[in-house]
Order: structure tokens, then C-alpha cells, then sequence
């Protein structure tokens, strides 16, 4: 939490015209009246709070309809399945995979044309980067709803879903207002957090607004970024004040999604004892298996054209699929870039591998702590800390970590880029195990203490080996989580440090799609193949016992 | 081997459980500790076990060949435990699981001929690569009965272990360990509510007071 301090301070300062290396040494509020002054201050201010509430709100909406539809069905298991690797894939790749298909000359369009649409020639449209964020708001739609459903699957394994549906049809109502009305309520309250970080996130973002985002204005993180980066240094001030702003902006809208319930709740109790049993809202569950489809169509087509616009030589406009191909990108691509792919394994391999023996340490240490206190602490206190850096906008606090790196004359390290990740990478890490590691049966420990006397044989033996699946997709997630970095990759390795996610973005701005192509597929492909080897290997390992299949 | 308790009881946040215990046990012999639900049968165990939560107060003495257990460590103390699930290891084969509880400074010979004794013991010889998930209910037993004896230890604790199984097994099981005791010549203290299980051994009832 230190860092995070340090970070925040570190951007308060200039913000409050505060930074005497470029020989600003009174408090005051310039920073901000300049920031208020500037011409597109609001209408980005105004463009974030849209993009983030919508994408959100939709994002919820989507994933509860999902949930609804297909959780007391058998083809759950399909999108049970397809969970993981949607929520591997790094949204910088998929944003450049859906600006390749939705875009005037992209997949969707080369492959009605000429026949349904007539084009010849890409028209003229604005699909991507368009002024409302339309295709912002798209694609964080597909990256928040798989996550919101993962998090409503480890809700939903408290609430007796079946039976209090079975119960509400035997009283007459309908099973889509049984869902509303009795299930939902008991689903939302532990979804708040993962809402809020979701928010937080939409509101933030800045690699995936640089690529899908408008440009006239900008979303306000990108706006703050292009400040930062400025060849006119005075402007860190405004950029730092802009971040502060992005910082309230942020907080104010977490508060108000911790309200908002509490003002409906009187209103919708009546509602929810209305007697009411059907409504319009009884037919609507018919449309789930198209929404379902049209999503997976739309994810698997974005990284779909990837893989093909990486082996094309020549694609012309209407053209469905192209007309000549060659692999020269990639082996170009390999042969130059090695340093770049090695940057960004053997960061996310670290991180990951330093964030996972942390989680078993903090995690080994909370159960020790609940066997000597009189009650198990209260492991919400500690997730909430642990949420704390995804719900804070990252920009908010990097350039206050940039500021004191260079201040301390560590800027532009490896070592500090390495914490720099392991910061991001370790709530994802201890989030995700922190479930498996609590509900371990104690039993079996005292079973091994006493057979063994021995703590360290019990552990390594029997503990860890017990929970290695978890430990894997911990490890996994991590991995994937430090390939995507790509705002704290630029601020703390001082741009020294090319990685794979921040050279995609780097190149969206102009380069050829075929090569674009290539970085986003690696940048995809390699947490991917992460992922699968994490599920792959316990049932290699495992593949005779039956009792550790989950 | 001889188990004593003497004036031995539990308080949690200065609630007595029971009221003061005294008993004797000697080596092959079974002591059946007896009485309703909460009345802190599982707690006794784990205290003489060792694997008792801190919030407990243990008062008088548990005695072990004179020796005292109290304020001893798991490792040295010597107690084996059979909980009321078998605790099989999922991860582990069935020699695998027998082999954890062996003693360490044998050599890899000894291990497989304690290990083939034991499973010839229990009529499942041959069994030592199946996967435990694919044992029936009484083989799990009697592998986890073997397991903590496998372990050497000097006094057996047995928490409703047969509760689980259904009539038929239960009695062959109920023989299979009495027989394993009485050959090991170690006291064992049994925990249940079902008076079947009482026949021919001592019985100490718990009292709430």
C-alpha cells in the first residue's frame, strides 16, 4: 500500500503547482484553474463518465441476462468453458482484433460486400474511434461481461439457485421474475466490489482508448497521458492536476454505485412483494441463445482475422478472405523483436512467479492468525485492501511513482519495473487463490501433522500439492495480467523497456495491420497458451485420481 | 503402553464442556467416550491429539507411559487420529498415502514390505497404484486405519469412524480395528454416539454440568 501513497502523493504535489525540479515551489491551485480553462477538459470529463457508466451498466445488464438464461442449463457448460479464455485474452489484442473487424474496411463489411451492401471501395464511415464511443464502449462490453460472469459464478455457489426457482414456480411465478425477484437480490450485494473495479476500470483505460477511443476529444485518461507526455514540460502540472480530477471523478462514481442501492432499495422492496408473477420481461429469456452466439461470433471473429491478417501478403477491399499470403512478418517480426518478447516473459514470469509465493505466505499466515484469534478475521477487510489498485485509476498515482523513481534516480530499471508489475499482478494473484486457499479442509492438515509430525512434509506434501490447480491458474492469471501492463510499463521502465503491449499500441497509430496483426496474436497467444497449459497440467499430473478433478 | 486421564477438562472462555474426566486405558484395550452432540466429544480428542484450537483451556493431566502430554508437540507426542472422513489424500495412490505416515530412516525395501504387510493385512494386497477415488467406502477405511497405524503411534483416537458405513461393514470393521490394536498392544479411545459401538469396552460418558 506504501507505493500507492507514495504514488498518490507524488501526483497531489504538482497537481498543487508543487515540483521544484522544474522550479515550482509554492502551493497553489494554477494547475487546476488551467485545467479547468482548457478547452476539452469538459467534454472529455463528459465523454469518460458516459463511456465508463454505459459500458458498465451494459456489461451488468449483459452478464445477469447470460447468467439467467444459462445457468440452470446443461449448454452452461459451453460458456462455462469459453470464460477463461476470453478473460486471457489482453483487451489491447482484442481491441485491435475488433477495430479489424468492425472498421469501414473490416472483416464485417469485406464479407457482405459488394453482395448485400454494393461498396466497392470502404465507405466512408466512422466505426472505430468514433466521437460517442460507440466501439469503446463495445469492447469493454466484451471484456467486463466474462469477468462479471466469473464473478457471479463464485456467488451464485452460495445461494440455492435451483431450489429457490423450483420454489417460486410452485407459487405460480413466472422462472424469468422468480431470477428478478429472489435470486438477484441475494447475487448483487457480493458483486459490488468486482462492479467497482469494472468502473473504475472503464473510466481509466487508456491502451484500448488510444486504439478504439475518439480522438476530438479524448477520453480524459488519454487526455492526461498526452500531457505527461508532452515535449512542453509545464504541462506535467496540468496533467498532474487532470489526473487528481480523473482521481475525484473516479471516487465520486464508486460512491454513488455504493448509494444508488441503498436509495432504490425501499422503492424495489415493494415491488419485490407485489405478488406480481409475470411480466414483460417473462419472454425475453428466449433471446439468450442469440445474444450468447452473436457474442462468441464477434470475440472469435475479432481474434479470428488477427491470425489471418498476420499471413497476408495482399487482401483488396471486398474481398472476404486474401489473395496472397506469406509468413515474412512473423519471421521478420521474431528475428527482430527478440528483445521485446524477452522483456515481457521475463517480467510476467517473475511477477507472477513473486506474486503467487506471496499470496501462499499472506495466505498460509491469515489461517495460522485465525486458528490463534478468537474469531476468523474478517477476510473482507483484507480483500477490500487488495482492491484497492483496481479501483483507483492507474494514472492517478503512476506519475507520482515516476516522479519519486527519478527523484531517487531509479527510474528506468529493471528491478524497479519488476515491482512496478508485481504490483499490478499481485491482487490478481491473491484474489484469485484466496477462495481454494481458505475453503482448504483443516482436517486434512491435522491428518498429515499427525501422520508426519512434521509442518514442512504436511505443507509441500499434502497442502500444496492438494491446491496445485489453484495455484497454477493463480499463476496463470498473473502472467496474463503483467503481459497487459501497458501504462505502468511506460511510466516505470522510462520507456527503456519495450514490451509486447506496449509496442502494439505504439504501432496501432500507423503501422501495417499485417505487422500490427503479428504483435497482437503473441501478445494473445502467449497468456493463452499460459492459461491452457495451467489447466492442462494438474490433469496430466492428476490424470489417475479421480479426487482431484474439480 | 497405558493411557491415563486424570480430573481432565475443558473450558472455553471460562465455560467448563464436561465435567472432570478419569480414566485408565491399557495397551489393546478400547475406551468408549460417550454422550449427546456438543457435549465437547470431538474436543477431548483433539486435545489429547494435540490439534486443539488456542481459545481452549485444557486443566488436569493427560498421561501418556507417565508421560505428560500436555504442553507437548504434535511431533512428539505420538497420538494417531482416525477423523470421522477417512482424509484419504486425493493426489496420492494408495501406497502413496500409507507411505506419507511411515516413519523416515527406512530404507526404499523396508518401505514396500511395510507397506505390502499392511495392504495383506487389510485383504488388498495388490491395491498399491489405485487411485483412491476408486475404493469402496470400507477399503477407504481400512486404508486410513492402516495409514495413522503405519505412522507407529502409541495411543489410537477413533472420532465416530464408523459412522459413515452401513450395518454389515461396520461390524468388520469394528473387528478389523480391535484386531490391529490388540496386535499393536496400543490403547485406543473411541468416540460415538451409537451403543453398538460400546459392547465390551469401558464406557466413560461425558456430563455437561
Amino acid at each position: 500500500m506504501l507505493p500507492l501513497a507514495i504514488g498518490l502523493f507524488g501526483t497531489l504535489l504538482p497537481a498543487l503547482n508543487y515540483l521544484p525540479s522544474l522550479g515550482h515551489n509554492e502551493l497553489s491551485t494554477t494547475a487546476f484553474s488551467t485545467l479547468f480553462n482548457h478547452p476539452t477538459t469538459f467534454s472529455a470529463t463528459w465523454l469518460t463518465l458516459r463511456v465508463g457508466w454505459i459500458s458498465t451498466f451494459i456489461s451488468l445488464c449483459l452478464a445477469l441476462f447470460l447468467f439467467a438464461c444459462f445457468y440452470l442449463r446443461p449448454s452452461w457448460r459451453w460458456i462455462n468453458a469459453a470464460l477463461s479464455p476470453v478473460l486471457a485474452t489482453p483487451h489491447a489484442a482484442l481491441a485491435v482484433g475488433l477495430s479489424f473487424v468492425i472498421a469501414p474496411s473490416g472483416w464485417l463489411l469485406r464479407l457482405t460486400s459488394p453482395a448485400l451492401t454494393g461498396f466497392d471501395y470502404p465507405p466512408n464511415w466512422q466505426t472505430t474511434q468514433d466521437p460517442w464511443g460507440v466501439s469503446l464502449i463495445l469492447l469493454m462490453v466484451l471484456k467486463e461481461t466474462p469477468f462479471l460472469l466469473l464473478m457471479l459464478l463464485s456467488a451464485a455457489k452460495s445461494v440455492p439457485i435451483k431450489q429457490t426457482i423450483t420454489l417460486a414456480q410452485s407459487m405460480g411465478y413466472h422462472s424469468s421474475i422468480a431470477w428478478l425477484k429472489l435470486v438477484l437480490p441475494q447475487l448483487l450485494p457480493p458483486l459490488r466490489l468486482p462492479i467497482c473495479a469494472v468502473l473504475a476500470w472503464s473510466l481509466s483505460a487508456v491502451d484500448v482508448s488510444v486504439i478504439l477511443g475518439p480522438s476530438t476529444p479524448p477520453t480524459l485518461s488519454v487526455l492526461v497521458y498526452s500531457w505527461f507526455n508532452d515535449a512542453d514540460i509545464a504541462l506535467r502540472l496540468q496533467g498532474a492536476a487532470g489526473a487528481i480530477w480523473l482521481l475525484g471523478l473516479n471516487l465520486a462514481s464508486i460512491a454513488v454505485l455504493f448509494v444508488l442501492p441503498r436509495i432504490a432499495w425501499p422503492w424495489l422492496q415493494g415491488w419485490l412483494v407485489n405478488g406480481q408473477r409475470r411480466g414483460l420481461l417473462s419472454h425475453i429469456n428466449k433471446l439468450g441463445t442469440a445474444v450468447a452466439v452473436s457474442y462468441l461470433i464477434l470475440i472469435i471473429s475479432s481474434l479470428f482475422v488477427l491470425a489471418i491478417w498476420s499471413i497476408t501478403k495482399q487482401w483488396r477491399f471486398p474481398d472476404p478472405l486474401p489473395s496472397q499470403w506469406r509468413l515474412r512478418y512473423w519471421q521478420q517480426t521474431l528475428d527482430q523483436f527478440s528483445p521485446t518478447l524477452i522483456n515481457s516473459l521475463s517480467l510476467a514470469l517473475l511477477s507472477a512467479a513473486i506474486a503467487l509465493l506471496l499470496s501462499v505466505v499472506i495466505l498460509e499466515l491469515e489461517t495460522r492468525q485465525a486458528q490463534i484469534a478468537k474469531h476468523r478475521a474478517n477476510p473482507l477487510r483484507y480483500v477490500a485492501l487488495f482492491y484497492l489498485p483496481l479501483l483507483i485509476p492507474d494514472i492517478a498515482y503512476l506519475f507520482g511513482i515516476q516522479v519519486s523513481l527519478v527523484f531517487t534516480g531509479l527510474d528506468g530499471q529493471y528491478l524497479p519495473l519488476l515491482w512496478g508489475h508485481l504490483m499490478f499482478v499481485l491482487p490478481y494473484c491473491f484474489l484469485s487463490l484466496a477462495p481454494y486457499y481458505r475453503r482448504f479442509d483443516s482436517r486434512y492438515w491435522h491428518q498429515a501433522m499427525l501422520l508426519s509430525g512434521s509442518p514442512w512434509r504436511s505443507f509441500f506434501q499434502i497442502k500444496l500439492m492438494m491446491l496445485l490447480p489453484a495455484l497454477f491458474s493463480s499463476l496463470a492469471l498473473g502472467f496474463t495480467v503483467s503481459m497487459t501492463l501497458y501504462l505502468p510499463t511506460l511510466f516505470i521502465g522510462g520507456g527503456r523497456f519495450p514490451t509486447l503491449a506496449t509496442e502494439l499500441v505504439a504501432l496501432v497509430a500507423g503501422a501495417d495491420r499485417r505487422l500490427i496483426a503479428v504483435y497482437a496474436l503473441l501478445l494473445q497467444g502467449l497468456p493463452l497458451l499460459m492459461f491452457v497449459a495451467a489447466l492442462a497440467l494438474p490433469r496430466i499430473i492428476f490424470r489417475h485420481r479421480k479426487g482431484m478433478r474439480i | 503402553m497405558r493411557f491415563c486421564c486424570e480430573q481432565f477438562s475443558i473450558t472455553l472462555e471460562g465455560k467448563v464442556l464436561f465435567a472432570p474426566l478419569n480414566f485408565n486405558a491399557q495397551g489393546g484395550e478400547q475406551v468408549c467416550i460417550m454422550g449427546p452432540s456438543g457435549s465437547g466429544k470431538s474436543t477431548l480428542l483433539s486435545a489429547i491429539a494435540g490439534t486443539i484450537e488456542p481459545i481452549f483451556r485444557c486443566h488436569g493431566d493427560l498421561r501418556l507411559n507417565n508421560n505428560s502430554l500436555i504442553g507437548q508437540n504434535l511431533a512428539n507426542r505420538k497420538v494417531g487420529m482416525m477423523f470421522q472422513e477417512d482424509l484419504l489424500f486425493p493426489h496420492l495412490n494408495v501406497a502413496q498415502n500409507l507411505a506419507f505416515a511411515l516413519p523416515q530412516g527406512l530404507c526404499a525395501d523396508q518401505r514396500r514390505d511395510k507397506i505390502n504387510q499392511a495392504l495383506a493385512a487389510a485383504d488388498m494386497a495388490g491395491f498399491n497404484t489405485r487411485d483412491v477415488a476408486t475404493l469402496s467406502g470400507g477399503q477407504r477405511s481400512r486404508i486410513s486405519l492402516l495409514r495413522t497405524l503405519l505412522a507407529e503411534p502409541k495411543l489410537l483416537l477413533l472420532d465416530e469412524p464408523f459412522a459413515k458405513l452401513d450395518k454389515p461393514l461396520r461390524q468388520s470393521f469394528r473387528q478389523f480395528v480391535l484386531s490391529h490394536i490388540q496386535a499393536a498392544q496400543i490403547p485406543a479411545i473411541l468416540v460415538s454416539h451409537d451403543l453398538s459401538d460400546a459392547e465390551d469396552c469401558q464406557v466413560v460418558e461425558l456430563c455437561i454440568p
